[in-house]
């Protein structure tokens, strides 16, 4: 009776060693087969369970599900194995010279003076000025008469202008962007402006025809010259750095009384002196001043009641500072080793 | 304003004050230093004067402002003593009826016919002078302060000039007919030859100096060449004059003539300074050279400038600088600047005439803060209401705009707005020309972006970068006649060439840029804008510099909005590009106009110059307003359609569109093919549709209706043979 069955360990042995000699997924199924198939020989001995004496059948029966379990768990061990080889094999055949060069796609940037322009502005902004823009073709009277600057007044050598005919003219100064806004609006206003400007300067490496500016006032009761400094220091700071000192000295605009010129300590040398702040250690960046009483009452605004500060400043100058570009002309070439660089 | 330090140093005493000190502090009281120059064994200082401190332009007022910042006395040139300078800085008492009296008069003439233009005039007569050398010390003074030595008498001129502020002009007294002078108006046609042998034609608005039958000297500019001194001059009529300054200014410009003597004089001199002048001339000529002096100087003063007198509210100083100086610091500083200050409340200013600058209590007041110093001045935030920080809706757009493009992967590019009148004759239109171009290259406002960027693309393609994605925004002009503003009008420009993507085994034919990378960019643009229902059609008017059959217009209603296509290989030849170029040109003021709601642009509209904007103009840039994700599953057909090659896509596009119904959520076009088995004059275009309710899953009947009705809609409306 035993014979029948033959010795369910060995066989249990002998499943577990094919199972593991297997090398493929197709051996291994043919190690189950022989075991667990229609023929196998764990089936056919479930299947001669029914001649067994029926008072053997329950421990018999509980050793063949045994033998049954164990065989298959084999089986599953082995197979996860070849899978486990077998993507590894495939990962390995996979690898890449993972050294190899990116390949780039196109990434766009807008350019350094647009970004200087609006950075500015954020700045101001924060400070409750509205951002606000001009036409590029402005009136020799808006630009020149309503700026306390007069005709053949030595104050416009500096600011040699493109004429077009009818007294229209290419603005030199966004400053006259600040008539138009005190034309329409009545105090208090807090605005800047930014964009195109042009004089007639022979081209160098400071000096284009074409170049940009930015201008802003404020116009209140009560407004006062250390408002433009508590203002303008702030600015200063937050755009070149909170460690900047800054220097005022005074200068002269028709357009403003007191008028005066800020520094920065220079972002070079910190302040030390070298080439490009002239060894003073000190850079000029802005002129700035009160509001002429003459500008405001051109403007309908009774300078004895409001007082107004106001401000302006290339921006090539400060992108150059801020970049370390050297010549003017980049900003305009537009080769795009330079724009993508800064 | 040239300062060689040992003449500054004849005015005030300079011993113990280092270079670098002295440096460090003038700008602090508003005189900028340039430079620092060593010449010989002296040291020359560079100031920048502002055009409102002509008495800067002088070793004189360059010493009072170095005084007051050294809290020192001002004192006397020379070896003359504290007496000389009295006689220097009080003047000699002036009065027509001085010169009757005295010798010169007897000698020479003066008549101002124009006293608005000249106020004062005064003359002087000097013989027995020998033309000649000056010596070395002054020459070495005039080459250090920036002026070329010529001879002894004009030196003295000069020197004077560059010393006291107020410039001379010297004739050869013999040469000037019947010994009178006139100051008048140039006669219309009059011609003057100055000193620079150029031949000058004059107007009724410049003065001259004539004499009986001529202009001889150009008033406050330039001499004459009839009346110059030369070697055989023996007797020197001088002449120290003060004139109106805009009509100074006005004359140099006209002539384009710059001097020494005209810088001073449209800037203003000082009224009191010619007979000053003329003493200090007189003690030069007569010491350096035994010349004689005759006794007395004509001095013809029609029009007494008299000082200047100014209220100033210190309460008013402290409510416009925000800070309180003390009455008494006030009125020291006025009285150091040469002003006298009275009164119990507001104070009476009285100011000197050499500083014509100060006219308003303003003048004052940056006076006060000048030399108390700025950097006194507190830091202060704005009191009073606040002001909302907004930004014009149109800069936002500009915003959004240029970061869509450069999240496509464009470069901004600025080009200048300047440009050939050919080159923007050509991009369309009437360029707007200027009337004094400093180049042929500069001389119009540029109509189009494009020829711009064409330029760009070519001067990189010569550097060797042949792949360049790049657009402009920016302003285009158009003229309204030659007196008229011209149309102004926000662009934006594109161009895209070569390979928008890099790398190694990365197949050309798949990233070289084309017209469908141009048009996708425009989708992206429109659709930051909130824009949608833009039709493309190939263009109304083809323009030749387009490629004639790639070249399309996108427009909204009834708005052409933005124009792209493939620069025809004519103009990429000739401006040697390596690749093919693709361009498109946006109407952004349109744009803006229409995405504001407003959408009021009629054909050919001023396109107004853009003004400030009011707080409540309406947005451009729309927020983007969530829609909800979809509940249900979609359904996808494919759908291929045989088609007359000539029928547009957007055609096709649309049929589906239509007879599909609402519940097409998309419908994109995944391949065109032609070739066999497709006929001849035939493309196959092939779609797929996305079929979707908000509210329900659909069912296969419904789809299936859905796309028979397309089907039988292409068959029909589209003459499309269908392939299963
Ligand atoms: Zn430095």
């Amino acid at each position: 009776m035993r014979e029948d069955f033959g010795d369910l360990h060995e066989i249990e042995q002998q499943a577990e060693r094919e199972a593991a000699a297997a090398q493929t997924p197709e051996a291994l199924e043919e190690v189950r087969v022989r075991y667990l198939g229609r023929q196998g020989l764990v089936t056919q001995a479930f299947r001669r369970l029914g001649t067994a004496a029926p008072e053997e059948r329950p421990r018999l029966g509980q050793a063949l599900n045994a033998l049954r379990a164990a065989v298959s768990s084999a089986l599953a061990s082995r197979a996860d194995a070849l899978a486990r080889d077998a993507r590894e094999a495939r990962l390995a055949a996979e690898r890449l010279d993972v050294t190899l060069p990116g390949r780039p796609l196109a990434v766009g940037r807008r350019h350094v003076l647009t970004r200087t322009m609006e950075e500015i502005g954020e700045i101001f902004r924060g400070l409750g000025f509205q951002i606000v823009e001009g036409p590029e073709v402005e009136h020799d009277h808006d630009n020149f008469e309503r700026l306390n600057i007069p005709p053949y007044h030595p104050a416009r050598d500096a600011q040699d202008s493109f004429y077009l005919g009818g007294g229209w003219l290419l603005r030199t100064h966004t400053t006259v962007v600040d008539v138009h806004v005190l034309d329409a609006h009545r105090p208090p206003v807090r605005a800047l402006s930014y964009g195109h400007c042009y004089r007639r300067d022979p081209v160098d490496a400071s000096h284009s025809p074409m170049f940009h500016q930015v201008d802003g006032f404020m116009v209140d009761e009560g407004v006062r010259f250390s408002d433009l400094k508590g203002v303008l220091i702030h600015f200063a700071r937050m755009f070149f750095g909170p460690d900047t000192r800054t220097r005022f000295v005074p200068s002269y605009f028709p357009f403003t009384e007191p008028s005066a010129e800020m520094a920065i300590s220079c972002v070079i040398c910190g302040g030390r002196g070298c080439a490009v702040c002239k060894r003073s250690g000190w850079l000029e960046i802005l002129g700035c001043g009160m509001f002429h009483p003459r500008v405001l009452e051109m403007a309908g605004i009774d300078p004895q009641r409001y007082t107004a500060f106001a401000f302006g400043m290339g921006v090539e100058r400060p992108a150059m500072l801020k970049h370390r570009i050297d010549d003017i002309r980049l900003f305009f070439e537009n080769d795009l080793r330079f724009l993508r660089q800064v | 304003m040239r300062v060689p330090l040992e003449w500054l140093r004849e005015f005030v005493d300079l011993a113990d004050v280092p270079v670098d000190a002295l440096v460090d502090r003038l700008p602090g009281v508003g005189l900028g230093v340039e430079a620092v120059e060593r010449v010989g064994d002296d040291t020359v200082l560079e100031l920048e004067v502002t055009p409102n401190r002509p008495d800067c332009l002088s070793i004189l007022g360059v010493a009072r402002e170095v005084a007051l910042l050294l809290g020192r006395p001002l004192r006397a040139p020379g070896d003359a003593g504290a007496r000389g300078l009295r006689r220097l800085t009080r003047g000699v008492e002036h009065s027509a009826a001085a010169g009757a009296r005295l010798g010169a008069a007897q000698r020479v003439a003066v008549r101002i016919e124009d006293p608005g233009g000249c106020p004062r005039f005064v003359a002087s007569v000097i013989e027995g002078i020998w033309i000649g050398a000056s010596p070395s010390w002054m020459q070495r003074r005039l080459e250090a302060a920036g002026v070329r030595p010529i001879n002894n008498v004009v030196d003295v001129t000069n020197y004077v000039m560059l010393e006291l502020g107020q410039p001379m002009h010297a004739f050869d007294y013999e040469r000037v007919s019947d010994h009178a002078l006139t100051v008048r108006r140039a006669r219309p046609g009059e011609a003057l030859e100055t000193l620079d042998g150029a031949v000058r034609a004059l107007d009724e608005t410049m003065l001259v100096v004539a004499d009986e039958e001529r202009a001889i000297s150009l008033a406050g500019i330039l001499g004459g060449r009839s009346t110059e001194i030369t070697p055989d001059t023996t007797t020197v009529l001088l002449d120290a004059a003060h004139w109106d300054p805009p009509t100074i200014g006005r004359t140099a410009r006209r002539l384009g003539i710059r001097t020494e003597a005209s810088a001073r004089f449209e800037r203003g001199t000082d009224p009191e300074a010619p007979p000053q002048a003329q003493a200090r001339a007189a003690e030069l000529l007569t010491t350096l050279y035994g010349a004689r002096v005759l006794r007395g100087m004509v001095d013809v003063y029609p029009r007494r400038i008299a000082p200047r007198v100014i209220r100033l509210r210190p309460e008013r100083a402290a409510s416009v600088l925000g800070i309180e100086i003390p009455r008494d610091e006030i009125v020291r500083i006025l009285r150091a600047l040469g002003c006298t200050a009275e009164g119990a409340r507001a104070l009476t200013v009285r100011v000197p005439t050499h500083r014509p600058d100060l006219t308003l209590e303003e003048d004052l007041i940056e006076e006060i803060a000048r030399i108390y110093g700025y950097d006194r001045v507190p830091l202060t935030l704005p009191r009073g209401d606040t002001t909302p920080g907004i930004t014009s809706p149109s800069l936002v757009a500009d915003r959004e705009v240029r970061e869509t493009l450069a999240r496509c992967g464009l470069v901004e590019a600025l080009t200048l707005t300047l440009t050939r009148p050919e080159t923007a004759a050509e991009a369309g239109g009437r360029p707007a020309l200027l009337r004094n171009p400093l180049t042929r290259d500069h001389a119009a406002l540029r109509t189009s972006l494009l020829p711009g960027l064409i330029e760009v693309l070519a001067t990189n393609a010569a550097r060797r970068i042949g792949n360049v994605q790049i657009f402009e925004l920016g302003r285009i002009f158009q003229s309204r006649g030659p007196e008229d503003r011209p149309e102004e009008r926000r662009s934006l420009g594109i161009a895209v060439m070569g390979r928008w993507r890099a790398g190694w085994n990365v197949p050309e034919e798949q990233v070289l840029a084309d017209l469908f990378h141009v048009r996708w960019i425009l989708d992206a643009l429109l659709g930051s804008l909130g824009m949608e229902g833009q039709r493309v059609a190939p263009p109304a008017t083809p323009q030749p510099w387009w490629h004639p059959g790639r070249a399309a217009e996108v427009s909204i209603g009834e708005h052409v909005v933005a124009r792209f296509g493939e620069l025809h290989p004519d103009y990429a030849q000739r401006h040697r590009l390596p690749h093919r170029a693709y361009l498109a040109d946006v109407d952004l003021e349109a744009l803006y106009r229409i995405s504001a709601g407003r959408g009021r642009v009629a054909p050919g509209s001023p396109g107004a110059a853009p003004e400030a904007p009011a707080a409540a103009a309406p947005p451009i840039v729309p927020a983007g307003t969530y829609a909800g994700l979809p509940h249900f599953p979609d359904v996808e057909r494919d759908l291929a359609a045989v088609v007359p090659a000539d029928l547009p896509a957007a055609r096709v596009e649309e049929i589906i569109r239509a007879s599909a119904g609402p519940l097409l959520e998309a419908v994109e076009l995944f391949d065109v093919y032609t070739g066999p088995p497709v006929p001849p004059g035939h493309r196959n275009l092939a779609y797929r549709l996305r079929l979707r309710a908000p509210d329900r899953t659909l069912v296969a009947g419904e789809v299936e209706e859905i796309v028979e009705n397309v089907r039988n809609a292409l068959r029909t409306r589209a003459g499309a043979q269908l392939r299963v």
